[in-house]
């Protein structure tokens, strides 16, 4: 694996490094977790000496100690993740379709009020707008709370060369079925 | 007719086990069009038998899994609403490939109907759409000797005001927010069709509705009655029995006096359709109502108490989407002065059971 | 029986290819409406220059080098954030060059009880026919298994596992989907498809740590 392309991130969190801190690496995955005696963890981060492109030969591997990272207090336990569309929204309450997102139960219907939202999600209710619904536990410490959040996607808009090559292709498509 | 709390599914035989169907939504089987399931059960070859498929409109509760059942049907053409013959449309439905969200684009299936004519127009098969508009009559050679479809919608002004729609609300814009395709509020395209097989007729409302508009909804279609207008034995409710569907003149022209009449729930929305209102007012008109499922949402249940509680919680309503279809079936002779015979399968009721169980 | 959620779990994507760090500063989110004007206002800068960027908002980091972009989020609850704003990025910056592009999940469990955590490991990683004759008391620190991936965006899945960081007796297990962005016949990458790939990927990307530790649990049971 030295010196191959990667795109793993690490899971091991470092709080304050500076980019002088920063492996010059391709990949930023620990590459070994050394179990102590007294039960922390030390990572070793193969460090390659310089960038690597495809086309120049791996670099030599220096391995760099890290030293064990204080674990967030913070997070999210996630118990359900609905990925939803809305289908009609009044001035009051917005109905959506929900989709499970690991597709195991079946799509429901639900009706939510738009006073649920913060003003910058419930800005965006619309007809046809895609949003995500997670439920779950907010672990605050040692503390945990039922949470549930509701956010709008806000996927990029169409572009001018999307609409430009549909345009193209409906052409062709309508004089072959004389659609026009 | 076949209809679940979303969705509806009309499947027509024409005589000589030739096959007509109107819509489509999902079966059992959710990946498969409730008419594949039923004409495969009844051991009708799909491929042959099937004359004709007909979208009504775009709107995902009559185009569930369409293109599914379409490339199965190698025989027959397919229909739509003169409002869709715009070169906007077929550009939507080409943009409306690069959305990729889940419960796709609201006309993934009509793409696929699409998809499906390019590739009969390549091998050089009938691929022209059949555009329906107030006035066209669909019969032989596409259906057998004695069937007739008649178009009474939509009129020549709901096609153009449609045409606008597509362009100014429906048609995606460069920099415009990346959205599902909407569904417009009214269903002025709609395609209505009177079909007659011998003496046997039926009037089939689809989603129109009464607009107040000049040109536009059932006013149009009764304006435009000859006198002597044939009475249809039955009526597929329009847009679930809403009060925007209903017009009493339809019933005094255009059904027989206690013609059957049949109407599919929608659930997808606060108020399901019909409402107790709505079927009282079918009730009055007919005493031979039937529906296809109860309306009204479903319990909702999860295994996670905390999910369960907090999803009850941060909405008004949720419910799991009404999974069971119910079959109202009508049957009768060609022949003169028969009589109809119906028959409820799965969750179909009489209407006059709706309004009891309230 | 509901499968068991995770007691942590981390998300990032990681883009490899040509940036240019000192573009990514919120103000830049701000003006390409990627980012509100009061997200952008309220973004920490830990550091803005050519070599490198990190900031944070919205409940994310965002750590761009100039062969490297990697967004990454704790909070899961607003996971689709996290594709959204690479979405938006690469959006409005179509002629970014990039290499190959990653999907990692990595997901942790309290086991809290020190038998099946050792027996998890033994498991995972027997010690019978090498370890036991050539360490004295060995464990599995780390374990990496490489899987294939077809379809429309070939590529690996890198699966790890490994003694968690966040609890004593606990479990990590991290996947990372791996797509190398094909070249043309000129040999330029068709970075083109790496919004596609985001999109399409996403969702069994965030599956697969999971669909391994349920296998775990599957079939190493605590009390047989």
């Amino acid at each position: 694996m030295v010196g191959n392309i990667s795109t793993q991130a690490s899971p091991i969190r470092r709080g304050g490094t500076s980019s002088a801190d920063r492996p010059n690496v391709l990949r930023s995955s620990p590459d070994l977790f050394l179990l102590r005696d007294d039960d922390r963890v030390t990572v070793v981060e193969v460090k390659s000496a310089g960038a690597t492109s495809v086309r120049e030969p791996p670099a030599v591997p220096v391995p760099r100690v890290k030293p064990h990272s204080e674990p967030s207090r913070l997070g999210f336990i996630l118990l359900q993740k609905w990925d939803g569309v809305v289908l009609q929204a009044d001035k009051d309450t917005f109905t959506a379709q929900l989709f499970d997102s690991q597709g195991k139960l079946p799509p429901h219907d639900a009706v939510f009020a738009r006073s649920e939202l913060p003003p910058s999600e419930e800005r965006l209710v619309q007809s046809g707008a895609p949003f995500v619904w997670t439920l779950g536990y907010r672990q605050i410490g040692s503390t945990r709370e039922r949470a549930s959040v509701i956010y709008f996607r806000r996927l990029p808009g169409w572009t001018e060369e999307e609409i430009f090559r549909a345009d193209v292709a409906a052409r062709r498509l309508g004089d072959s079925l004389e659609w026009k | 007719m076949f209809g679940a709390g979303y969705g509806e599914c009309l499947v027509l035989h024409l005589t000589e086990n030739q096959w007509v169907v109107i819509d489509s939504c999902s079966g059992v089987d959710s990946g498969v069009s409730i008419a594949t399931e039923y004409l495969t059960e009844l051991k009708v070859p799909i491929s042959s038998a099937v004359r004709l498929v007909v979208a009504t409109h775009y709107h995902d509760d009559h185009i569930g899994v369409l293109g599914e059942f379409f490339e199965r049907s190698k025989s027959a053409r397919f229909g739509c609403s003169m409002a869709l013959r715009t070169n906007d449309w077929l550009t939507l439905l080409e943009v409306y490939r690069h959305y990729l969200q889940d419960g796709g684009s609201g006309v993934d299936q009509l793409r696929r109907v699409m998809n499906e004519l390019a590739a009969r127009a390549q091998r050089k098969e009938v691929a022209a759409p059949i555009f329906c508009i107030e006035g066209r009559v669909i019969r032989e050679p596409i259906l057998p000797a004695g069937a007739a479809l008649t178009c009474l919608a939509p009129s020549d002004a709901a096609v153009v005001a449609m045409h606008a729609k597509i362009h100014e609300e429906l048609l995606p814009r460069a920099n415009r927010r990346r959205l599902r395709v909407p569904g417009l509020d009214r269903n002025d395209g709609a395609v209505v069709f009177s079909v007659q097989v011998g003496a046997a007729s039926a009037l089939l409302g689809a989603d129109l509705e009464e607009r107040n508009t000049p040109g536009l909804g059932w006013r149009v279609i009764l304006d435009h009655l000859a006198p002597g207008s044939l009475l249809h034995d039955g009526f597929k409710i329009p847009h679930h029995g809403s009060p925007t569907g209903f017009h009493p003149e339809v019933w005094e022209r255009l059904i027989t006096k206690n013609g059957w009449a049949v109407v599919t729930p929608y659930n997808r929305q606060k108020n399901p359709l019909p409402g107790i209102e709505d079927c009282k007012r079918i009730a009055a008109m007919t005493n031979e109502a039937f529906i296809t499922s109860m309306p009204g949402w479903a319990r909702f249940r999860h295994l996670d108490v905390a999910v369960r509680k907090t999803a009850e919680e941060t909405t008004l309503k949720i419910a799991p989407e009404q999974p069971k279809h119910g079959l109202v079936r009508f049957r009768r002779s060609v022949k003169p002065n028969e009589n109809w015979k119906v028959e409820l399968f799965e969750n179909a009721k009489r209407l006059s059971e709706v309004l009891i169980a309230v | 029986m509901t499968p068991r959620a995770p007691d942590a779990e981390e998300l990032s994507i990681v883009l490899l290819g040509s940036l240019n760090p000192g573009i990514f500063h919120p103000e830049w989110f701000r003006r390409q409406e990627i980012l509100l004007p009061q997200e952008a206002e309220e973004a920490r800068i830990e550091a803005v220059s050519p070599q490198v960027t990190e900031v944070r908002f919205l409940a994310m980091k965002l750590d761009v080098f100039p062969d490297r972009l990697v967004l990454e989020t704790t909070d899961v609850s607003r996971a689709e954030k996290l594709q959204d704003v690479l979405l938006n990025i690469l959006a409005k910056l179509p002629h970014t060059p990039v290499i190959a592009c990653g999907l990692n999940n990595s997901i942790q469990f309290d086991l809290g009880d020190e038998e099946y955590w050792h027996k998890i490991g033994h498991a995972l990683a027997p010690k019978e026919v090498v370890w036991n004759h050539v360490l004295e008391k060995p464990g599995m620190a780390h374990l990496g298994i490489k899987g294939v991936r077809g379809g429309d965006f070939p590529g690996e899945i890198n699966i790890t596992v490994a003694p968690s960081n966040k609890f004593s007796h606990g479990l990590l297990i991290g996947s990372n989907f791996h797509y190398v962005v094909p070249r043309n016949e000129k040999g330029t990458a068709q970075s083109e498809r790496v919004p596609k790939y985001l999109q399409q990927m996403w969702k069994p990307a965030l599956a697969k740590a999971r669909e391994v530790a349920y296998r775990i649990f599957d079939q190493v049971k605590k009390d047989k």
